[in-house]
């Protein structure tokens, strides 16, 4: 009973969390009950690329068949296709009747055709929100893509899928060839205005093991081009010498792939069942290579604190390469040894290798442009991480980053 | 913008607006033409013809209709581009072509403008809809800044022009308010005549459009379509299309000859097509080619192309591309059909599901030549190269510059590749290859390709010899 007031409370704060609307879910997760998929809606962080199915009736011969239109997408950008019958051309068509498409078609006989009509719209946003609940040291996450249709569209079985990067629009890319599609499980009826899918983890018994973060710097200066940033006086700043106390949560249960970056609010089971708050953290985009772990924040150590200095920095436009040294020094004032995860962003730009790091085996990518590194600080004393980070900005070869030579 | 012109923009905000609600929302204008054509030619870049989308563009249109021409030859042709070049109105009667001959002609086309259209409802009935409320009334004075409205009870009110006039609602437009061609012809046989009329006119517009879905082994479905314009104030219902790629620099500027291969191509669309005023049409370019089969090449360039207007007479000029010399990996898909021009291609890759994933957006490489296509895959780094003049001499008497130039490429791969070695003679655009080791063919322009296979591990050596004059 507990359990399931839990689970309905978890419900409720991850629908208010992705600010939602109410879609409903018509097939199971993976499964087709409500039938075919009339849309296929993969979402990336600008927009969406809206492949749907629609059906209409049409006479023998040549003649036209009138499709719906939908809000804010160029004539020219909207591809029609059937396999029912031969496509000849469209127009607009804005009438008394409402926006369409007017498609000029030769059908072989009369009924019904299928057309399918792709289209990119930036009239389609999302954004994923996480639930994590602490129960007295086991995990329940949950997640759901809360996403605005402002196409004017309806569907009745949608399925979607996220691509958390930006629409590729450059000429193709070595890397835009190997983008991590992650699944929604499930059909959506998308009705115009906010929905909120239920991304249905597997997220229930997680462990969380408390760990030290140390994060200055956060994600607020991550330059997501190739090209990196390449002023000198770029991350030079003091930086805060908070260490958190955090949860780390192992995602590789959770999901198959790489969940879509977003908040994850973090609850402890308090008297009575009731939720309390205790702290936020952030799911980053995900990395092709990137283990799948993530960390919330939900205090800060009392004993351990950090420091973050820029130790060298030098750059070549001619060889379109830069190097930055980082150095971090943790003290810990406690009377025992502390373990610290060291996070640090690569936020010149996305094409970007460690030259070099001082922590050995304890490196992991976190993400495009996040690594963490382990170091365990002596009670009473110090522990120093150093790492140098090269960036290269010939867009065109850079595949993707990479966290160890 | 400055203070001053700012109010002059929203009163033009507010005609616009309303004009674009009076032209839309209505059906096809009713067909007067028996036939009616349309060229519409796209330029390959430069000047714009009009506000077209390259050098040269344009359209040529041509009515056939009936009419009844008086005694006095006295002829009004109500309906034709707002955007047309009067100067180029061409009269031919098919009744009477040898007794029929213009002997004046008037182009009224202010009427067409949205201040001309307004000025000729003084003293009419008209309902000006405001962001909050309607005026109506007849209409007494208007100037840019304002309008000035007797309404029902006998009251002026004066409306500032600007965004919250959403709609200017005026009676229904007469054949007076359209674009007319009048003419005084002579004329040996008076009555019923069946004229050809064409001009040249803005307004036309079209481009490409295409799609290439990537699939296993490098099979493509590729699909071309042609996005139709029409702003030239006028329907064109039924319309004989013809749609003409004129690719590469426009003749007409000056001083510049020719390059070979350059010739344009048209698309003559095999079905009627209503061309209405204000909107887009899409047309199939070329039929859709699915589950083809591309070869996957790599293109090594050293330089873009750097064609001036103007010979590069010294033998100086030559820099690398902009990202330096590379190789890129491209399919390339064999020519079949007309030659499509140059234009933007979405890449898309099928999944497993058989949903696409965009993979990004190029411009089609076309070989006009053999109208081969090609979509840029990625790059190849595995392939590499450097290029090096070898002698470069100018001939100031002869007009005339003779360069020797050798390219070495490598393949550092583990595989064998196919490997098309591109150079662009940007010198001028009347080249020659006087000598070559191996044999290359002209690539469309001021481009020249030789292909190579190569295999793991080696490296090849070319040399040619250019001659320029000009």
């Amino acid at each position: 009973m507990r359990a399931a007031g839990l689970a309905t409370a978890a419900a409720l704060v991850t629908a208010m969390a992705a600010a939602c609307g109410g879609a409903q879910r018509v097939g199971a997760a993976g499964g087709d009950e409500g039938g075919a998929a009339d849309a296929r809606i993969t979402l990336y962080r600008d927009g969406a690329f809206v492949e749907e199915q629609v059906v209409v009736e049409v006479a023998a011969g040549e003649g036209r068949a009138r499709l719906p239109r939908p809000i804010g997408v160029d004539l020219g950008k909207l591809m029609i296709e059937s396999d029912d019958v031969a496509v000849r051309g469209w127009t607009e068509d804005d009438v008394a009747e409402g926006r369409a498409v007017q498609v000029d078609v030769v059908a072989r006989r009369a009924g019904a055709a299928r057309f399918t009509m792709r289209y990119v719209t930036d009239r389609v946003s999302w954004r994923a929100g996480y639930t994590l609940i602490d129960d007295h040291g086991r995990g329940r996450l949950h997640g759901a893509l809360g996403v605005d249709n402002r196409t004017g569209r309806s569907w009745r079985r949608a399925r979607f899928v996220v691509i958390d990067r930006l629409r590729p629009s450059a000429p193709p890319i070595a890397a835009a060839f190997e983008q991590r599609t992650v699944v929604v499980p499930g059909t959506y009826a998308v009705r115009p205005g906010g929905q909120r899918l239920d991304l249905a983890l597997a997220g229930d018994d997680l462990r969380l093991e408390p760990t030290l973060v140390y994060d200055p710097v956060g994600t607020r200066l991550d330059s997501a081009t190739m090209h990196p940033q390449t002023d000198a006086s770029y991350g030079v700043e003091r930086w805060p010498s908070a260490v958190d106390e955090s949860l780390k949560i192992d995602l590789s249960r959770v999901a198959a792939g790489p969940l879509p970056s977003g908040p994850v609010r973090v609850f402890t089971v308090g008297e009575g069942g009731a939720l309390v708050w205790r702290g936020e953290g952030r799911l980053l985009p995900p990395a092709a290579d990137a283990e799948l772990y993530t960390t919330v924040a939900v205090g800060r150590s009392p004993v351990v604190t950090g420091k973050r200095r820029r130790t060298d920095f030098a750059i070549d436009h001619e060889a379109m390469r830069l190097v930055e040294e980082v150095t971090i020094t943790l003290r810990n004032a406690g009377a025992q040894p502390a373990d610290v995860l060291v996070r640090e962003h690569l936020y010149r730009g996305q094409c970007w290798s460690l030259a070099y790091h001082s922590t050995g085996e304890r490196v992991a990518k976190e993400g495009a442009q996040q690594i963490g590194l382990g170091v365990d600080v002596p009670a009473g004393g110090e522990a120093t991480v150093m790492y140098r980070v090269l960036y290269e900005w010939d867009e065109r070869t850079c595949r993707h980053s990479t966290s160890r030579n | 913008m400055n203070s001053s012109s700012a109010p002059r923009a929203a009163a033009m905000f507010g005609v616009c607006a309303a004009l674009a609600v009076f032209a839309g929302g209505r059906a096809l204008a009713e067909r007067r033409d028996t036939r009616t054509t349309v060229s519409i030619w796209r330029g390959g870049g430069g000047a714009t013809y009009g506000g077209g989308d390259g050098g040269g563009a344009g359209a040529f249109v041509s009515h056939r209709r009936d009419v009844d021409i008086g005694a006095d030859g006295a002829v009004r042709f109500v309906g034709v581009a707002v955007g047309m070049d009067a100067a180029t109105v061409e009269v031919h009667s098919v009744t009477d072509p040898a007794g029929t001959s213009v002997v004046e002609q008037r182009f009224s086309t202010n009427l067409a403008t949205p201040e001309a259209l307004l000025a000729r409802q003084v003293g009419k009935p008209v309902t000006v809809v405001l962001a909050q409320g309607e005026v109506r009334g007849v209409l007494r004075a208007v100037s840019l800044d304002a309008l000035v409205i007797e309404t029902a009870g006998k009251s002026i009110e004066i409306i500032r022009r600007g965004e919250h006039v959403v709609d200017i609602k005026l009676g229904a437009a007469s054949l007076d308010n359209e674009p007319t061609l009048e003419w005084k012809l002579a004329v040996k046989k008076p009555g019923k005549h069946t004229l050809d009329v064409s001009y040249r006119t803005y307004g036309l517009t079209w481009a490409p459009e295409y799609t290439a879905v990537l699939g296993d082994d490098d099979r493509v479905d590729f699909t071309a379509w042609a996005t139709v314009r029409n702003d030239t104030g006028l329907d064109l219902p039924a319309s004989e299309l013809t749609l003409v790629s004129q690719p590469g620099t426009p003749a007409a500027l000056p001083g510049y000859i020719a390059g070979p291969g350059r010739a344009p191509v048209s698309f003559k669309i095999g079905r009627p097509v209503d061309l209405r005023t204000g909107t887009a049409l899409q047309v199939e370019l070329a039929p859709k080619r699915s589950g083809a089969r591309a070869r996957r090449v790599s293109v090594f360039e050293a330089s873009g192309d750097q064609t001036s207007y103007q010979p590069l007479s010294d033998c100086y000029g030559y820099m690398p591309t902009p990202t330096g010399v590379r190789t890129e990996q491209m399919l390339e898909l064999d020519g079949a059909g007309p030659i499509l021009p140059e234009g933007n291609v979405r890449v898309f890759r099928r999944g497993d599901g058989g949903g696409l994933t965009i993979v990004g957006e190029d411009l089609l490489r076309v070989n006009p030549r053999t109208g081969a296509v090609r979509v840029r895959a990625g790059v190849a780094p595995e392939v590499t190269g450097e290029r090096r003049q070898l002698d470069c001499r100018v001939d100031p008497g002869g007009r005339s510059l003779r360069e020797r130039v050798e390219i070495r490429v490598e393949n550092k791969g583990k595989a064998a590749v196919d490997v098309v070695v591109r150079e662009y003679l940007y010198r001028w655009s009347n080249w020659r290859i006087e000598q070559e080791d191996e044999k290359g063919a002209g690539a469309g322009g001021n481009a020249y390709e030789w292909r190579k296979k190569l295999k793991a591990g080696e490296s090849r050596t070319l040399s040619y010899t250019v001659v320029y004059a000009w």
